[in-house]
């Protein structure tokens, strides 16, 4: 590649840069009566407020064929930090998903809730019911901060409330500030004619989307590492004293572009809580804003800044920028990354339910009425609701005296064994959606692995390994939004019905996979996931996990 | 009565119809046709309608073309509550028409009750029988000629005479007629054969252009509720219903022409209002005025129930507002939200412009259903003369009288 083509800007910038405070055509695109799409423009701009446009690529052969165009509708996705509403938000997300949606509420891997299959003249009606719940969109997807995740569990640890805090300021100082998002969405007035000044993101926006994600030791549920920036708790005595700060991480990488690779963050060093942490975490993204590469969109992630600067160079440009140096890094220990299902009591007394939800769809199927039992959890106005980075819910912040009103619930739609009457590998498994809206998808994911899972049980049966929490994710392309290079077993799409198969990520998401068979069908993937269980049934060592024994074993390399 | 104003010269603005019992249908019909004549300003009276039903006479010396079905798409899609197929038709020979034609399909009556009725009578069917324009045998005769389907009186009462059964004066299918009535053997029934009349041809808009989709070709746009609310009831369920045909079947068809409804010069700007099926000749028009690269600027309002589901032709017109060829599309689509929104509001909207388009030369093109539809959209033309123009009433239809004189207003409806 020639020097002059690597220093032009992807279109994408343009588009930024020219779109007035991100608010481009999108009035007009939205009175294109002729279409139920976007100006090709307006689709890049339409991100940054939260939604993408997609099509049921099910449905285009057919559509085609009667002359009508592709079935377009869109994904609107919350700005939910941390992953948290009220009992009466989640009233009002189950009617707006009914209303102008599929029906389903989808969790996300990032902690907050996203609806498909919302038609163009649906939009604004969409928003407007969300703005009503005090609920916003903005910047959940785009080339911004998207919704920073937090360890969702406060029964977990007695610092959570303070922690979860972080997640909020760092959301709020993050944010984009530009008005386009009132004035297009909900008919705003616009009250100067020039656009506003945004110190961290100027015109220009990031080169590429940035994740930032709060653990608490010993539990990563969030999968810290897979961030741009990832903070690690560091809890002395008892107290929340700071954060060890990561960055770099990012799971994304193209099928046979070898310069793309899905990288684990890496820890720069200690802050101190309050006002450094959020500096620090400012000025990395500053650092990524001028220093990340905005002509190949698909090497603009922080984790390539960062290994062109190297470490040093960005801790370098970091301590400049912040002003104070990084301390050496605390001790912390990740035991696990899995949500503890059940009831849990907090250190004040509230009661937390973990339920399993497959793939973080809450609707009501043939097996189990979950979205209407969540419905009618939510009009005792006794819970909170929480989302996991696993694509589980939490009930929250429930009394003592409530906790048997909430129970009778389980009872009556059948919630009280549906924990315990899925398996082990079940509830330990990500899917991204994929087919039939994702655009990128090669492969399907959430409406497949189920039933690859029903499959595989029973190898896990053979083995005696059913109650073995091994980590299984699949995604439908390498882009990872299902954190697949980060599982004990990834299976990454590559064409329709075939994945590669990777192992040998740790269980707690400090060693991603490596690829260890090509385009698998599937037989060919029970085939050798009977191998390696059994070998791995036979061979190992006493609490040694799947991922930690294929690495032993020098199965992969 | 009839028979004594024809004496004096009186001329009739509709044709005689006789009733008896079961007269209401009938009666109601005729009722219906005379008040819309009587509602029409002046002029049609001579004229009646540009097109006035779908089931005309099969007129004598036409030139019917053999063709095959060689594409039968329902445009609407899954959820729909409508269905329109898009059939087009291929020929051997080159077809000749123009946009904005029409061609009389004369639809084949069902195997299976062809088949019937050969049973019923034990004919062999191929005896060869002379009918009054046909020669064929008994079953192609049953198949592509003789409607078989809800006979009229005066056919039943023919059979009555041949077959000596006492019958009540009713209308049946024949071959209900003949279960209950049977015919007491083959030769009876070749009698009877030459009593049925002819299958009325149904009138479609034509959809394509042979600029644009060549000369062996040519495309319909077929609804099924137009089709079955009137066959239903006439015609019963013996004949085959267009969207029903698959991929090679055998149709014939001759072309009608139009002069009322025909493009303008291709400098001159058109109108088209066609919600429905009415977007068939419109069809026909954009591509023919693409094909042939005509100037002029061309407006369409469109409509029907569901976006999502119901935007016929959605791609093709997408592709024509993309490359210039339509100037304008307005689009009404009256269930996607909770009040109904139909073509003569957006008309409204747009009164200005529209009555400047009018004023610089524009042709204004109806097409669809002629009611309620082609009566609100005209009575929103006028409301648009008037307001626009500062007419009066008497004015305002002046002007459109003016406008259809000079070729400049025509109608499409059924």
């Amino acid at each position: 590649m020639s020097l002059d083509k690597k220093e032009q800007l992807s279109p994408v910038e343009r588009i930024k840069t020219s779109s007035r405070g991100l608010r481009g055509t999108l009035t007009e695109s939205l009175t294109d009566a002729h279409t139920g799409s976007l100006r090709d423009d307006d689709q890049n701009l339409l991100k940054f407020h939260g939604m993408y446009q997609q099509d049921d690529r099910d449905r285009r052969e057919e559509r085609s064929e009667k002359k009508l165009e592709w079935l377009y509708s869109f994904m609107i996705r919350l700005r939910l930090p941390g992953g948290f509403l009220r009992a009466d938000q989640w009233l009002g997300l189950h009617h707006i998903a009914g209303e102008y949606s599929t029906g389903t509420i989808k969790i996300t891997t990032r902690q907050t809730v996203q609806l498909h299959g919302i038609l163009k003249s649906h939009i604004k009606p969409t928003i407007q019911s969300f703005n009503t719940l005090a609920l916003d969109s903005i910047a959940a997807c785009g080339d911004v901060n998207r919704n920073v995740t937090c360890s969702a569990h406060p029964g977990e640890s007695p610092v959570h409330e303070e922690v979860f805090t972080y997640a909020d300021r760092i959301s709020s100082m993050a944010l984009p500030k530009t008005r386009a998002y009132y004035e297009v969405w909900l008919d705003e007035e616009k009250l100067a004619e020039h656009t506003e000044e945004d110190p961290l993101y100027q015109d220009r926006y990031l080169p590429r989307k940035f994740k930032i994600g709060i653990a608490i030791p010993p539990n990563n549920d969030v999968d810290v590492l897979t961030n741009d920036v990832g903070l690690i708790a560091i809890v002395e005595n008892g107290e929340l004293v700071g954060f060890n700060i990561a960055a770099g991480g990012g799971l994304s990488a193209t099928h046979g572009n070898p310069s793309t690779y899905p990288r684990l963050a890496t820890v720069l060093g200690f802050v101190p809580k309050g006002d450094d942490t959020l500096k620090a975490v400012y000025e990395i993204m500053t650092i990524q804003r001028d220093f990340g590469n905005r002509s190949d969109r698909k090497l603009a992630r922080l984790k390539y800044t960062i290994d062109r600067m190297t470490v040093e160079g960005l801790k370098k440009e970091l301590e400049a920028r912040c002003g104070f140096k990084l301390q050496e890094a605390r001790h912390y220990q990740f035991t696990s990354r899995r949500d503890h299902y059940g009831w849990k009591q907090n250190h004040k007394g509230l009661w937390y339910y973990t339920l399993f939800v497959e793939n973080g769809l809450v609707r009501d199927d043939e097996k189990l009425p979950l979205k209407t039992a969540m419905y009618e959890i939510a009009q005792t106005g006794k819970c909170n609701f929480r989302f996991s980075g696993n694509q589980n819910l939490i009930l929250a912040d429930i009394s003592d005296s409530d906790k048997e009103a909430i129970e009778d619930l389980f009872e009556k739609y059948g919630l009280g064994l549906h924990n315990q009457n899925n398996s082990a590998i079940r509830k330990n498994s990500i899917a991204c959606v994929a087919f039939n809206t994702c655009p990128l998808a090669l492969a399907e994911a959430q409406r497949y692995l189920p039933t690859l899972i029903t499959k595989i049980e029973p190898i896990l049966e053979k083995y005696q390994l059913k109650d073995d929490e091994i980590t299984l994710r699949m995604t439908g392309c390498p882009n990872g939004c299902g954190r697949s290079p980060a599982a004990e077993i990834g299976l990454i799409g590559t064409s329709y019905g075939f994945y590669n198969l990777h192992i040998g990520g740790d269980r707690n998401g400090e060693r991603l996979n490596i690829k260890y068979r090509d385009s698998l069908d599937e037989s060919g993937i029970l085939s050798e996931l009977d191998q390696l269980l059994g070998l791995y049934a036979s061979n190992r060592k006493t609490a040694e996990t799947f991922g930690d024994f294929v690495i032993r074993e020098k199965l992969v390399s | 009565m009839d028979a004594r104003f024809k004496s004096f010269g009186g001329k009739a603005l509709l044709p005689l119809r006789k009733c008896d019992v079961d007269y209401e249908a009938d009666a109601k019909e005729w009722f219906d046709e005379l008040l819309q004549i009587l509602s029409k300003p002046s002029a049609t009276a001579a004229q009646p309608v540009v097109k006035s039903t779908t089931i005309a006479a099969k007129p004598a010396g036409k030139k019917y073309y053999a063709a095959k079905v060689v594409t039968n798409i329902n445009l609407n899609d899954r959820g729909s509550r409508k269905q329109t197929f898009h059939i087009e038709l291929g020929t051997s020979e080159d077809i000749i028409y123009e946009p904005g034609d029409t061609i009389g399909i004369v639809p084949h009556n069902r195997a299976e009750v062809v088949n019937r009725i050969l049973s019923l009578t034990g004919i062999d069917p191929n005896t060869e029988i002379q009918t009054a324009k046909v020669k064929a045998s008994v079953k192609e005769l049953l198949t592509k000629h003789l409607n078989i389907c809800y006979l009229l009186s005066s056919t039943m009462k023919k059979y009555a005479g041949i077959t000596g059964h006492e019958i009540p004066d009713i209308r049946m299918d024949l071959v209900d007629l003949l279960r209950i009535y049977p015919v007491k053997e083959a030769s009876q029934f070749v009698e009877v054969i030459k009593t049925l009349l002819a299958i009325a041809p149904r009138l479609y808009s034509v959809a394509s252009s042979p600029e644009a989709h060549g000369r062996q070709e040519i495309h319909i746009t077929v609804a099924k509720d137009r089709f079955l609310a009137q066959d239903e009831q006439r015609y019963g369920l013996c004949s085959e219903f267009l969207g029903d045909l698959v991929v090679g079947s055998d149709v014939s068809f001759y072309v009608h022409k139009d002069k009322h409804f025909k493009l303008p010069a291709p400098e001159k700007d058109v109108i088209m209002i066609g919600p429905g099926t009415g977007v068939a000749p419109f069809r026909s028009f954009l591509a023919h005025r693409d094909a042939t690269g005509a100037t002029g600027r061309n407006w369409f309002f469109f409509g029907e129930q569901l976006f999502v589901t119901d935007f016929l032709y959605q791609t093709e017109i997408q592709n024509f507002l993309a490359t210039g060829v339509l100037t304008r599309l307005d689009l009404a689509f009256s269930r996607d939200q909770q009040e109904k929104i139909y073509v003569q509001h957006r008309m409204q909207k747009h009164a200005a412009e529209l009555y400047q388009w009018i004023k610089d030369g524009a042709s204004v093109f109806i097409s669809g259903t002629k009611d309620p539809m082609s009566k609100d959209v005209e009575n929103c033309l006028l409301n648009i003369f008037k307001e626009q123009g500062q007419l009066n009433d008497e004015e305002a239809n002046k002007f459109l009288e003016t406008l259809r004189k000079e070729g400049r207003y025509g109608k499409d409806v059924y």
